[in-house]
């Protein structure tokens, strides 16, 4: 126990204590500093730079600041820094081979972050997956999904894969497929619909709602009505346009297409018809 | 659509009402029906515009209790420590800018000057008292959007007016609901110009009440000059001449700016030099 006891003194009292303490002071001073300098950059940048940007800014200067304090404490315990510097060289390589999918990862998160195909805020579909991105970092980019789900998706799978922006343009099409009985004008349902589609406020009028004839169905005739919207108002313009299409529809008497069968009598004969019920059971088919 | 003349019923009652505690405004201007009611510790406050754009009607009732609204009205609840009992209506230009077409596109000669005009919807601004915040701020009647640009950026979301710009000022139906603007344009180019439509910089625009109690706005004054960008104009925004004598009554929402460049898009807006 007194060995233990004078080993602690002697630790206390000697050059290792006071660098120990000296490193502890560089660390900590690093952490606040850079915690003072992202909250700075946060309130200078805030009002004019995007999130994006923003969040770029404050990571660079945060990271740069806590590397630069621990390397400072490093030196303060007595650790060279050119001999681990070399040794960090070596080290790289290994693990450059050990962890190749996060370097790959680490390469595509650069390429995403420079090519910037996307922003924090934007709303974007990759791998089936559809939600706003939360942040872009450099090994992978973080979801919402509309259901509340956090997803985080590899940027390597981000530059590999298709990915579909929905924010990026400011106004998007709705494309609503139709099938009206064929015995229907289709010069009068074009016209109605464009009318419909053009007195809905968030449709825009231009560019105007527009109607293509897709063709022939089985039983009916297919169009296609195209309206446009703000992005911002396109799920409101979609519900909204839908139930005034169809009460347009109704109103006018446009009758929608419903499935049409056409039974052929087979060649022996006509078809015979029969009423049955639970209590009356099918008479037996006459003789041929 | 009704075509009654708007000077027969009155101009519209703009401006400050005193409401009594558990009493209702019913206040109506063209296709916009407000109701305002006081609490003692609350406003409620419900609003609805009919389909019918060129609506005109302007009344005011006051109705006593609890009275039974629409069932399409929502009915928004402000809290105060105390309702003071009065309730500004005042007008607005709209808070987009709005695109209008003539009746038919025409083209304006090299060094020709036109004055078009144009009515848009006015907005309601309801507040509790002069210069409190703001209850409520809406559309006589709510125009449809339209896109002013290419469909990549740049361009502007704008509002699509329903009637036509007309060269004629006897030419225009002149509602209550509805702010007139004059629209000068000229053209110093040496080219000509094919007119199609018009971006009106409307909240930018201050409103101006005539002596029978229309509203105008600023004159808008679009001008292709001869050394423009191609798809430049420049905008300039003055007191309305047109309209006589004149009392201001709002504010612009914004400053005005003074150039406007539509650039690659200009074939899309028709003024193609």
């Amino acid at each position: 126990m007194d060995d233990i006891l004078r080993s602690v003194e002697a630790f206390m009292t000697g050059d290792r204590a006071v660098a120990a303490v000296r490193a502890v002071v560089v660390l900590v001073g690093g952490f606040i500093l850079a915690r003072i300098l992202g909250g700075l950059i946060t309130r200078t940048l805030g009002g004019s730079a995007s999130k994006q940007r923003l969040m770029l800014a404050r990571r660079l200067v945060v990271y740069s600041v806590v590397i630069l304090s621990a390397l400072g404490a490093m030196r303060e315990l007595g650790f060279d820094l050119g001999v681990l510097l070399g040794a960090a060289g070596i080290l790289t390589v290994a693990i450059g081979f050990a962890s190749q999918t996060s370097a790959s990862n680490l390469i595509s998160g650069l390429f995403l972050i420079f090519e910037q195909p996307f922003v924090v805020g934007d709303i974007i579909e990759v791998g089936g997956v559809t939600g706003e991105v939360l942040s872009v970092d450099l090994l992978s980019v973080k979801l919402r999904t509309f259901d509340n789900l956090f997803v985080r998706v590899p940027s390597e799978t981000l530059i590999k894969a298709t990915m579909t922006n929905y924010s990026r343009f400011p106004v998007r099409r709705f494309d609503m497929l139709i099938s009206v009985a064929r015995g229907e004008d289709m010069k009068r349902v074009q016209e109605l619909l464009k009318a419909t589609a053009a007195a809905q406020p968030l449709v825009l009028i231009d560019p105007p709602p527009n109607v293509f004839f897709q063709g022939f169905g089985e039983s009916s005739t297919e169009l296609k009505l195209v309206a446009w919207a703000a992005r911002e108002t396109f799920f409101e313009m979609r519900n909204t346009l839908q139930p005034a299409i169809k009460a347009a529809l109704d109103e006018a008497g446009v009758r929608l297409a419903l499935p049409h069968r056409v039974l052929m009598p087979a060649p022996e004969g006509p078809l015979r018809v029969e009423v049955v019920g639970p209590d009356v059971a099918p008479s037996e088919p006459p003789a041929a | 659509m009704s075509d009654a003349d708007p000077r027969a019923e009155g101009a519209p009652s703009w401006g400050t009402h005193t409401v009594a505690t558990e009493e209702t405004l019913h206040w109506r201007l063209g296709p916009l029906e407000l109701w305002a009611r006081r609490r003692a510790a609350e406003w409620r406050v419900a609003h609805r515009s009919s389909d019918d754009f060129m609506a005109e009607r302007c009344d005011v009732t006051r109705l006593r209790g609890d009275p039974e609204l629409p069932a399409d009205v929502a009915v928004e609840r402000f809290a105060f420590r105390r309702t003071d009992g009065v309730l500004e209506l005042a007008p607005a230009t709209a808070d987009r800018a709005m695109v209008v077409k003539p009746e038919l596109p025409f083209h304006l000669l090299p060094g020709e000057v036109v004055t078009l005009f144009v009515t848009t919807p006015l907005w309601l601004r309801v507040r509790t008292s002069a210069g409190a915040a703001e209850l409520l701020d809406v559309p006589t009647s709510r125009p449809s959007d339209t896109w002013f640009g290419p469909l990549t950026r740049p361009g502007e979301l704008c509002y699509a007016s329903r009637t036509s710009a007309r060269l004629e000022l006897d030419d225009l139906q002149r509602r209550t609901s509805r702010g007139i603007t004059a629209v000068e344009v000229k053209n110093l180019a040496h080219s000509e110009l094919l007119l199609e439509h018009i971006r009106l910089p409307l909240p930018t625009l201050a409103l101006y009440r005539d002596r029978e109690g229309f509203l105008w706005t600023d004159t808008v004054g679009l001008t292709m000059e001869a050394k423009a960008a191609p798809g430049e104009v420049s905008i300039e925004v003055r007191a309305p001449v047109t309209a006589g004598d004149t009392e201001r009554v709002a504010g612009p929402r914004r400053a005005a700016a003074s150039r406007y460049s539509f650039g690659a898009f200009a074939s899309r807006l028709g003024l193609t030099g």
